[in-house]
């Protein structure tokens, strides 16, 4: 009886994401646009972000680096590893790792936000006041989520690059021009562009989780919390999801 | 506001930032792709392409120069392959450059390499093909290399039993050891030294007889150079062939003389004739002969008896030990 629930109320919060995203699409295209609103949130959710992500991608670079490197020794390539690094960090990790951060900070603020808002009884004073809150607090959000997050994946890629060439020189000596040559001679237009696209897709997906927890929030203090780390959690899974649908949908299209 | 403008200033950054790593991005990778920037066709035909593949690199003596084509399949046996090279080397390439299939590095992408021809020719224009040369692949080298590993147990096997056989032999390695050996080597070496320097004295002799014969030095040289010697001895021999007339007449008139002499020896009254012709005469001779052979006989029955004889035995002693002693 209790999987049974569960089952409903996943199908129901499904249903409600579903709707919720429907909600979006109607919403977006309609003016009036929020357009000061979306800068502010861009700010926020893009800019503010930059260094957590960058010194997570420069460790990770670091880290991917050192780690590989007694593995490319014992098979005589240590020369690779830039070109290994590089399509690992611009195809997989990067996109990946910086999807995760985001959805914990920027997951977990809208959640936190929107849902304080909902118990604050701000989003109703909202409709009362004429102001559509959804057009204003969702889309400019799930907005700002959807176009920032890959900007913070391609800074982050030459952040994490620059880690790994960090790394490679821990040890070896590789020039900085050597160093590139061979990442941009091993990364090609089919490992960029699917790396890039889905960022889009992890971003929206980061941003309406967020919302939608926020937004359907439960009233009292533990809700806030709820919808929070809910967002959170979900967002982690789903960019996990729509990262392995990606590498089916590229594989598919041969860009593999 | 003017925070606001801040804020704004800010995220303008970020998002230019962004966008200029993807454009950056996709530039070098579109350069490496010769994707922009002018290119120019050039043609190759193969009978097996190895994998090769549109977007792979081509080489011109190692140095990027751009990327394949289409690959098209021509017949049944032909693939033509279409290099799309940078315009830079448009005069760069010689038609009759050659075109072979490699590997970047052991198991990296396969690469066209163009090899510069060593007689120089026309430039490659558009479109035109290039000499494609099969190389192995890695299959052929595979067998190859099976059969060369064969042939090198065998040479392995062989080399261990003489090894073995060089080990088991007392007198190699005694060869081996003897000290005296290497100053033996030295002697012979010096004395075949000598020789060489005995060699080459006598071919300078043999230099200088050959020269003085050619000089006509010498009497073997006078024979074989001095035409007034050949002169004399053509007279000479010719003097002998008159001899030899004179010779000849000569002879014929001692064959008169001898004919003439037996005939009168058969015919004649002479002593001679009498002896050889006489038959009495002969056998008187013969009976004479007989004669003196039994008094002879005689004699020497008498000497026998002469030497038994007590009177004379002591003489003959004495000279049968003079003979002894002698």
């Amino acid at each position: 009886m209790n999987a049974r629930n569960q089952l409903k109320l996943f199908l129901v919060e499904a249903g409600g994401m579903a709707r919720f995203t429907g909600n979006f699409f109607t919403q977006v295209f309609k003016p009036r646009y929020e357009t000061a609103e979306l800068l502010r949130q861009c700010f926020r959710v893009g800019y503010h972000s930059l260094p957590l992500i960058g010194i997570t991608g420069f460790i990770m670079g670091l880290v991917l680096t050192m780690q590989l490197r007694p593995s490319m020794i014992e098979y005589g390539v240590e020369s690779q590893i830039p070109a290994i690094l590089s399509i690992a960090l611009v195809r997989e990790v990067s996109p990946v790792i910086t999807a995760l951060i985001f959805a914990g900070k920027i997951g977990s603020s809208m959640g936190a936000e929107l849902g304080s808002m909902r118990v604050t009884e701000q989003i109703d004073a909202m409709e009362v006041s004429g102001t559509n809150p959804f057009k204003f607090l969702v889309v400019t959000r799930v907005l700002a989520a959807t176009l920032m997050l890959p900007i913070l994946v391609l800074l982050n890629d030459v952040i994490s690059l620059y880690g790994a060439y960090v790394g490679v020189n821990i040890t070896g000596h590789t020039s900085v021009q050597l160093f590139i040559m061979q990442v941009l001679d091993n990364v090609s237009f089919s490992d960029l562009i699917p790396a890039v696209v889905k960022t889009f897709f992890f971003g929206f997906a980061v941003g309406i989780v967020g919302c939608y927890k926020g937004y359907f929030s439960k009233k009292g203090t533990e809700g806030v919390g709820v919808s929070a780390n809910s967002a959170v959690v979900v967002a982690s899974l789903l960019v996990f999801i729509i990262d392995l649908i990606a590498v089916q949908i590229t594989d598919l299209l041969g860009f593999n | 506001m003017g925070n606001k403008s801040t804020n704004n200033l800010k995220l303008g950054i970020f998002v230019i930032a962004g966008l200029l790593v993807l454009v950056a991005f996709l530039y070098f990778i579109g350069k490496k792709r010769n994707m922009f920037g002018s290119t120019f066709l050039l043609k190759v035909q193969f009978h097996n392409v190895q994998g090769l593949m549109p977007g792979n690199n081509v080489r011109y003596a190692g140095i990027q120069a751009g990327t394949v084509g289409d690959i098209f399949v021509q017949g049944d046996t032909i693939i033509e392959v279409e290099m799309n090279i940078v315009s830079s080397l448009k005069n760069v390439i010689k038609s009759n450059a050659v075109v072979s299939i490699g590997t970047d590095g052991i198991v990296g992408n396969k690469v066209l390499n163009i090899i510069p021809a060593k007689i120089s020719g026309s430039a490659a224009s558009p479109g035109t093909f290039l000499i494609g040369q099969e190389s192995f692949n890695t299959e052929d080298l595979m067998n190859m290399l099976g059969g060369a590993n064969d042939d090198l147990s065998f040479i392995m096997k062989d080399l261990r039993t003489t090894i073995q056989r060089f080990n088991n032999s007392k007198g190699f390695w005694e060869l081996i050891n003897s000290e005296t050996i290497a100053s033996d080597l030295k002697e012979s070496m010096e004395n075949l030294q000598q020789a060489s320097v005995k060699i080459n004295n006598m071919s300078g002799s043999l230099n200088e007889i050959v020269a003085d014969l050619k000089n006509g030095k010498g009497s073997a040289g006078r024979i074989l150079r001095d035409t007034q010697l050949i002169f004399q001895l053509e007279q000479t021999a010719q003097q002998l062939n008159g001899v030899g007339g004179e010779a000849k007449s000569v002879v014929e008139k001692l064959n008169g003389l001898v004919d003439d002499v037996d005939h009168k020896i058969n015919n004649g009254n002479g002593p001679i004739s009498a002896v050889l012709n006489d038959k009495e005469m002969t056998n008187s001779i013969k009976q004479s002969l007989d004669n003196i052979e039994k008094g002879t006989r005689a004699f020497e029955a008498n000497m026998e008896a002469l030497k038994h004889n007590f009177l004379f035995r002591g003489y003959f002693k004495k000279l049968e030990k003079r003979e002894k002693k002698q």
